[in-house]
């Protein structure tokens, strides 16, 4: 289909949608930056993504940033170029793309077919356009599958058109908005509302023989023996020190500690759990409850260090162990000495 | 409407989750989408229009057509060796390559086998399944699990063959529709621009070469994180409302349906291929092979990807491709745990000693 066009071409929604692209790519780029010049153990980078992601994240957001930068610059300084308009006519279904930048006069034809070459302008008609885009510029979307036109064209050289219109889409820059405004609004946050506490596991029994420290426990390691006798009995009776998130219950003489196992992103993210039994038998009867028992609705979702004898338990309905942190207090040394808060640490190092 | 009710409530308990799940996968992707707008946008400016198309040409004047392209496709699968890349890098990289002349096929053996056979996915798939292959005691169904090493191998072997039997069903479908399989960006150049006579080095300004270049890098990268935002937001969504215990409930289903639903989360939860064996692994309860489903799907196909497809590809290639590869994985994966179950699987334990040796 060939067809004569006019002049019509809105240029103003041109640099719209190069505005629009650059603020946008501007700020996701000084977002990656942030998220990165902001980490630390407990910050929102170390929540999301694993370590290794972290550089990745920066160098993104750098790149994001110059890239952005020579665009802006490149497109000030196109502003105000005129090029002669030209009227041509063309097969609508070509494909073809502009990767270069039109000057005035340019007076060549764009890759189209040999009888849609572009004719000259008539001298009557000349007027300024921005200059010619290169084959980013594909016409705005048509929703998934494509754009319905078969073609890939350059908005705004010599001022034409393609016989129809080709309004920027402002609805994909509002979508895009979604995760600044997300990052502005400090969301997400870092407790999981699904999290559940394990209270399913016998409560009965007191403290094994001693049989020393566990000296470097890790949450992974114990999650690991669970599934294994001989590695059960190398750490029952042990004393040792996690580090994890509260989560209640139900009761005030048991809570579960979690963590979050990633590997790549918190979308991959296994809990992993260790039930935390409070045996306040050589408590007396009188003591204040803080020091034999836990407040669940002070410390849901903080992070507290938790130090106890390592036991096994079965679960009742799943047949499977979970390790256990046995904790008995005294009243030489009551409950605050075995569970302490701490600050958040989000990294995976210790797990 | 009383479930309709429930899952709202739910939802609105669980929306913190929701936000974090998308939080997650797109600040992970988002360095690889950057990379390959980048890239995308330096090949744009940089390669001649039909450069790949002209010595693949140049080929074929000693070797039979079909035979370069069949060759063009077998490397095509293991080119992740050589560059191994995030598939949502991938996708802007390969829309600009299709333009340039790279056949189709020869892309999307890439595009499938690139994101399973690289040393960085094979590592990560070894060491997620050292050591993860014991069962739960008293697991109320036995599974054999595979060695670590059989593993590896299944995954990256049927990867491979999934991407090459897929890509020359593509080059099939391109024999018979050509550039009508593809979105305008990612058509072949044709005549190309008429100031590219197809020689390497152009005389042109760095000004408008960096400008150029910035220009089809900012495009790509907000055309593909949008439909990467579309595709992490429905993720997410599943996410929040599946645990990973109503996943390793799943153990106690035919393995069959098994299998399908593993494919099903697969394609649902947008896992990148580093991560998506360790979570695999965490199933010891589940089948090897539905396991291995899982892994050879999902770098292939999932709900971020299908919207990313849909920047490049038309519908007909899209659903060619996806009907290619679902398919090919259940079969794989079906035949796979049969002959893993009735042949080379060590036999199950005596489930009373076990729990007995456990007790004392």
């Amino acid at each position: 289909m060939t067809h004569a066009h006019s002049h019509s071409h809105d240029d103003s929604a041109y640099y719209t949608e190069q505005l629009c692209t650059i603020g946008i790519c501007g700020l996701f780029g000084g977002i990656l930056v942030m998220l990165y010049v902001r980490n630390g153990p407990d910050g929102m980078l170390t929540f999301m993504l694993a370590e290794k992601f972290h550089p990745w994240v920066l160098w993104a957001g750098i790149g994001l940033l110059v890239l952005t930068a020579i665009r802006a610059a490149t497109l000030w300084l196109s502003v105000g170029k005129a090029t002669p308009a030209h009227a041509h006519d063309h097969d609508h279904d070509h494909g073809h793309d502009h990767a270069h930048e039109h000057g005035p006069g340019c007076g060549h034809d764009h890759g189209h077919e040999p009888e849609t070459a572009v004719k000259a302008a008539d001298p009557g008609a000349v007027q300024a356009s921005p200059p010619a885009m290169s084959p980013a510029m594909a016409p705005p979307d048509h929703g998934p599958g494509g754009d319905g036109h078969g073609h890939d064209h350059s908005h705004g050289h010599g001022g034409h058109d393609h016989g129809h219109e080709h309004t920027w889409s402002p609805i994909r820059y509002v979508v895009l908005l979604l995760a600044p405004v997300l990052y502005f609004l400090d969301m997400p946050n870092k407790t999981f509302s699904s999290a559940a506490g394990i209270n399913d596991v016998s409560t009965g029994g007191g403290l094994v023989a001693d049989r020393g420290e566990a000296t470097g426990l890790r949450f992974s390691e114990l999650e690991r023996a669970a599934y294994s006798p001989d590695l059960r009995s190398a750490f029952e009776g042990k004393t040792g020190t996690l580090k994890g998130q509260f989560v209640s219950s139900g009761g005030d003489n048991m809570f579960t500690l979690v963590r979050y196992k990633m590997n790549c992103c918190i979308a991959d993210a296994i809990p992993l759990n260790a039930v935390i039994l409070i045996d306040d038998s050589k408590m007396p009867r009188d003591a204040p409850a803080a020091e034999k028992h836990v407040n669940p609705s002070a410390l849901q979702g903080k992070w507290v260090r938790v130090t106890g004898q390592i036991q096994f338990r079965k679960r009742r309905d799943k047949d499977v162990y979970v390790p256990v942190l046995l904790i008995q207090p005294t009243p030489e040394k009551p409950l605050g000495k075995f569970v302490e808060q701490c600050p958040p640490d989000y990294s995976q190092g210790d797990l | 409407m009383d479930w309709f009710l429930h899952s709202l409530q739910v939802f609105g308990e669980r929306a913190p989750d929701f936000f974090k799940f998308f939080a997650s996968i797109l600040y992970e992707a988002l360095p690889f989408v950057v990379l390959g707008a980048a890239i995308a946008g330096i090949l744009e400016e940089l390669v001649p229009q039909q450069l790949i198309g002209r010595i693949l040409t140049g080929l074929e004047r000693w070797v039979p057509g079909g035979v370069v392209r069949v060759a063009a496709i077998l490397l095509g699968g293991i080119l992740g060796l050589a560059f191994p890349m995030c598939e949502c890098g991938i996708i802007p990289v390969m829309r600009r390559l299709l333009g340039k002349g790279l056949p189709l096929s020869c892309c999307t053996a890439y595009l499938l086998a690139g994101p399973i056979i690289n040393v960085v996915v094979m590592t990560s798939t070894y060491a997620a399944f050292s050591g993860a292959g014991e069962p739960a005691v008293g697991a109320a169904r036995f599974s054999p699990q595979m060695p670590t090493l059989t593993m590896v191998a299944l995954r990256v072997g049927l990867g491979y063959v999934v991407a090459v039997l897929t890509s020359l069903v593509v080059e099939w479908q391109w024999r018979r529709h050509g550039s009508k399989l593809l979105l305008p960006l990612a058509m072949p150049g044709g005549k190309g621009r008429t100031d590219d006579d197809g020689s390497l080095w152009r005389s042109r300004p760095l000004l408008q070469r960096l400008s150029n270049i910035s220009e089809t890098a900012l495009h790509d990268f907000v055309d593909i994180t949008l439909f990467l935002m579309l595709g992490a937001l429905l993720a997410s969504g599943v996410r929040t409302f599946l645990s990973h215990e109503d996943i390793a409930a799943l153990a106690t289903q035919n393995p069959l349906l098994v299998i399908v639903l593993m494919m099903g989360l697969a394609v649902v939860l947008c896992l990148c291929s580093e991560a998506d064996a360790f979570v695999a692994a965490s199933f010891t309860t589940l089948p090897s092979a539905a396991k291995l489903a899982f892994l050879v799907l999902g770098p292939m196909l999932d709900l971020k990807l299908y919207f990313m497809y849909t920047r490049v590809f038309r519908p007909r290639l899209i659903w060619t491709i996806i009907t290619a590869v679902v398919v090919q994985v259940f079969l794989y994966s079906v035949i796979t745990h049969y002959v893993w179950v009735d042949y080379a699987a060590p036999p199950p334990p005596d489930q009373a000693a076990a729990a007995a040796a456990a007790d004392r």
